[in-house]
């Protein structure tokens, strides 16, 4: 099954791990430094680490399908011709690469005022179009519930994951590198002006879900195994992960691309990077913190039968 | 052929199938094209005189009434039925055929009741309780009445909503049919109980101003989570999209009440009203509609009630002291009889001066409503009578709601997105199954994988249609996200027990056990993970959290020990 090319990267793989882990360690470190500064950059522009949407603050998010050909600023002029002063973004929708329609998020009018201004939209005027509309003061409190429901979740999968090695350091390293692929990931985020919904918080849970199964996969082949050296073991483990990573980007990738709904195509983004960077987060920081920490507890054995 | 009958007489096996079995029959697909099916009946329409029940919305929509043919002539879809129903002209003998039986109806005539400007005298006998006598005895009255007449407006619609004929027992939610979701927000805190009879209340008001397609129910969330106090609201749920009507029916409390100067005559609900006119004999619009100078038209309505004994006495007391007055030739009382909608004048009435001091039950309400033409004049005036008098019928709700999320889905965006999502999971699974035969170049491996991942989103399916589960955008996450993991554990299952490195000195059962053991962790780690999901976000995500859960729940102790049956009875030599 090994072929040539497979042959060469557990070469690259195995200098990796063998000689440089420790040396390997500092990409994701860094990476993680830059991740900080843009997400503290962020708070102290606009007061929260994530752009906040509609249903996170309050508003109106109107998505309509037309075959109508639309630009941006059409449809934003349409609007801040009646209201002048309304916080607006308008997106356009693809599915498959085609335009399939118009998203608009707005706070601070009326249902009503938004449809009459987009009414010389033929989609808009013979009702095509889903619109949800929030309060504020639901739209704050889902945010503190959603972040919140987030952090508690982080700690009952750090419990889970404690209780099943009993291991402070590899079980630390698990945690770590799935904090690691959150803050990274809510970072390219944020660069990109990024704007979270409800479901957007939800995807940031799934992510912290999966990001932990290539971890596990990886512990639990480096610690339970018997059979093999560490390096064997963690290259192995680097294939299962990698597979499995593999399959969860196509379904996502596809489902990104193809889908016309605003909700799905935000969840599926987050995930993509969110599976990238785990990538990242895994096999460069918590399988050299992994190995770092096998190596000093063979020692440890080591010395005391010598000394 | 001998590895074959292995698998199917594995124990692991066998249930999967049984599963499957199971699935299938609750989804029941199929795939005959004729018929549409009846979603509810209007209530004192032709179709409900002839025998027509209305089910309840939430049974299988296989198991709703299915009809064959109108006047022996099949029926295939909508547009077919609505083409030669709309056709028949009134009184006319209609056979409908069903799967259950043959029912008659007769086409009616629609009426609408005008009240012309002309008045005449008309002859009322009632019975009126004589004080002095102690008896009641009939008295023969003429009142002066405004005189009516009935506008004949065409064939009256008979009275059954339908839809296509379902090719499953699945229930598609709002994001794939259209419709309209409101969460409301009481304004006090309400216990549970208070809760559900808000919500009785709540759905007595719907379904009385003729919305059947209705669900209502409570939903909760946490503001600090797990611990603490509970938010409470209401979740309306509406197929189509009377986004409109339902706000101006459940966000206003509908607190109704007469006065004549301060005093309270009667109140909205059973108490003081026993009976209100709905149809078009003693309800409908009155006089004719006049534009003012802006060029709006008013046009105003008029429907009869009949008040309880005490509160017809109690307005017998309040007249009994009031002087007359004339106008134009005609006595009316000193004061008028004010009506009161959530704390605000909505109309004002003269009393005629033969009431004053009489127990007098029946009353008529008038009322008004606007628009830009006569005709959304009318169409106003029509719907606020209709608001009224349904208001009058359950009297007020017993706190005051606020929409605080309102969702509008148009059934044909749900439409494209139900077809949209059908092909992303067939690519998507086409693309998973790629991944993996490139990663194994086997193609002994590919076929389990494909058949496992099938048979999860079957039971997952299955399950749903069992339940009566609505499928919603919620529900096709937690969906994927069940899947999702199905896919990586089986990558676990197939690296463990293939790893050539481990073959000399492990079995099969010890390979298995090193596989769930990584399985079992991935599962308690997302299972955990969910359950803070339950209380955040005013149950809107309690829907994901819950289908994630079963999804893996049922991947992990059902298909997936059946695909580690499968391999091994496939590898292993």
């Amino acid at each position: 099954m090994e072929s040539g090319g497979v042959q060469e990267r557990k070469n690259i793989l195995y200098r990796m791990y063998h000689e440089q882990y420790k040396k390997v360690i500092f990409i994701p470190l860094l990476i993680l430094l830059f991740a900080a500064i843009v997400i503290a950059a962020h708070v102290l522009k606009t007061g929260d680490f994530i752009n906040k949407g509609v249903t996170l603050k309050g508003g109106i998010t109107l998505a309509a399908v037309t075959s109508e050909h639309v630009t941006v600023d059409q449809i934003t002029n349409l609007i801040k011709k009646d209201h002048p002063d309304t916080d607006l973004t308008v997106r356009l929708i693809s599915e498959s690469g085609t335009q399939t329609g118009f998203l608009v998020e707005v706070a601070d009018i009326t249902e009503e005022q938004l449809i009459q201004s987009l009414s010389s939209i033929t989609a808009v005027k013979e009702g095509q179009y889903s619109i949800e509309v929030m309060g504020s003061s639901l739209g704050g409190s889902f945010f503190k519930q959603t972040i919140i429901a987030l952090i508690i979740a982080f700690i009952f999968m750090s419990l889970v994951v404690f209780i099943y090695f009993r291991l402070p350091i590899p079980s630390i390293a698990i945690i770590s590198a799935a904090l690691m692929d959150i803050i990274v990931t809510i970072a390219i985020l944020d660069l990109f002006g990024f704007v979270f919904s409800i479901a957007g918080i939800a995807a940031l849970l799934m992510l912290i879900g999966y990001s932990i199964d290539t971890d596990i996969v990886l512990s639990v082949r480096v610690l339970k195994r018997k059979v093999g050296t560490l390096d064997e073991k963690v290259i192995s483990a680097f294939k299962t992960g990698v597979t499995m990573t593999c399959t969860a980007l196509s379904a996502t990738l596809i489902a990104f691309f193809m889908s016309g709904s605003p909700v799905i195509k935000e969840i599926m983004l987050i995930l993509t990077i969110g599976l990238v960077v785990d990538i990242i987060a895994t096999w460069l920081f918590n399988a050299p913190v992994l190995k770092w920490y096998v190596h000093n507890r063979q020692k440890a054995v080591e010395q005391d039968h010598h000394g | 052929m001998g590895k074959f009958k292995k698998i199917f007489t594995n124990w692991r096996v066998i249930i999967l199938i049984v599963c499957l079995v199971f699935s299938i029959v609750a989804i029941n697909p199929s795939f005959e094209k004729q018929g549409v099916t009846i979603r509810s009946v209007v209530k004192n329409s032709s179709a409900s005189d002839a025998g027509f029940e209305s089910l309840k919305p939430n049974i299988p929509p296989r198991q709703r009434e299915l009809i064959l043919s109108v006047n022996n002539i099949p029926i295939t879809n909508v547009s077919e039925y609505t083409a030669i129903t709309s056709d028949i002209p009134e009184n006319q003998s209609i056979s409908i055929r069903t799967n259950k039986k043959i029912y008659l109806l007769t086409t009616r005539a629609a009426y609408r009741q005008i009240v012309l400007n002309e008045t005449e005298l008309v002859n009322v006998t009632e019975e009126v309780f004589n004080e002095e006598l102690n008896t009641t005895e009939n008295v023969t009255t003429t009142h002066l009445q405004n005189k009516t007449e009935l506008q004949y407006l065409g064939v009256e619609d008979i009275g059954l909503r339908i839809d296509e004929r379902p090719a499953n027992n699945i229930r598609r939610g709002l994001d794939l049919v259209g419709g309209t979701r409101v969460l409301l927000k009481p304004e006090e805190d309400l216990s549970e109980e208070d809760m559900n009879t808000l919500i009785d209340n709540m759905k007595q008001r719907l379904n009385i101003y003729g919305l059947s397609d209705v669900t209502l129910r409570q939903v909760t969330d946490k503001p600090s989570l797990l611990i603490g106090q509970v938010n409470r609201y209401v979740l309306v749920e509406i197929a189509g999209s009377n986004v409109e009507e339902v706000k101006d029916l459940l966000a206003k409390q509908g607190k109704f009440e007469s006065h004549i100067g301060q005093n309270t005559v009667f109140k909205g609900g059973n108490k003081d009203i026993t009976y209100v006119c709905r149809s078009a004999q003693c309800s409908g619009l009155f006089q004719a509609c006049t534009p003012d100078q802006n060029g709006e038209w008013a046009c105003r309505f008029q429907f009869s009630i009949t008040l309880s004994p005490d509160a017809a006495q109690r307005q017998a007391d309040l007249t009994r002291n009031l002087s007359v007055e004339i106008l134009n030739g005609e006595g009316f009382l000193s004061q008028n009889l004010t009506l009161w909608l959530d704390d605000e004048q909505v109309d004002e009435l003269r009393i005629g001066e033969s009431l004053r001091g009489r127990a007098e039950t029946n009353i008529q309400i008038t009322g008004s409503g606007t628009g830009k033409t006569q005709y959304e004049a009318q169409s106003d005036a029509l719907q606020n009578m209709k608001r009224l008098q349904t208001i009058l019928i359950t009297g007020s709700l017993p706190v005051k709601l606020e929409i605080t999320k309102t969702d509008t889905i148009s059934p044909v965006l749900g439409e494209s997105f139900s077809r949209n999502i059908l092909l992303i999971g067939l690519l998507a699974m086409i693309a998973v199954t790629l991944v993996i035969f490139i990663r194994y170049r086997n193609p002994v491996i590919v076929l389990p994988v494909i058949i496992t991942l099938v048979s999860e989103l079957v039971i997952l399916l299955g399950l749903a249609a069992l339940i009566g589960w609505n499928l919603d955008l919620v529900a096709i996450a937690g969906i994927l996200v069940a899947v999702g993991t199905g896919v990586d554990d089986q990558i676990v299952i197939v690296d463990e027990t293939l790893r050539k490195e481990f073959s000399y000195f492990s079995n099969w059962k010890e390979k298995l056990k090193n596989a769930f053991f990584i399985i079992f962790a991935s599962y308690f780690t997302l299972v955990v993970a969910m359950f803070p999901l339950m209380f955040a976000g005013a149950g809107l995500l309690k829907g994901f959290a819950i289908t994630t859960i079963l999804g893996v729940t049922i991947g992990v102790f059902i298909t997936r020990p059946a695909f580690a049956a499968m391999l091994e009875n496939l590898i292993e030599k």
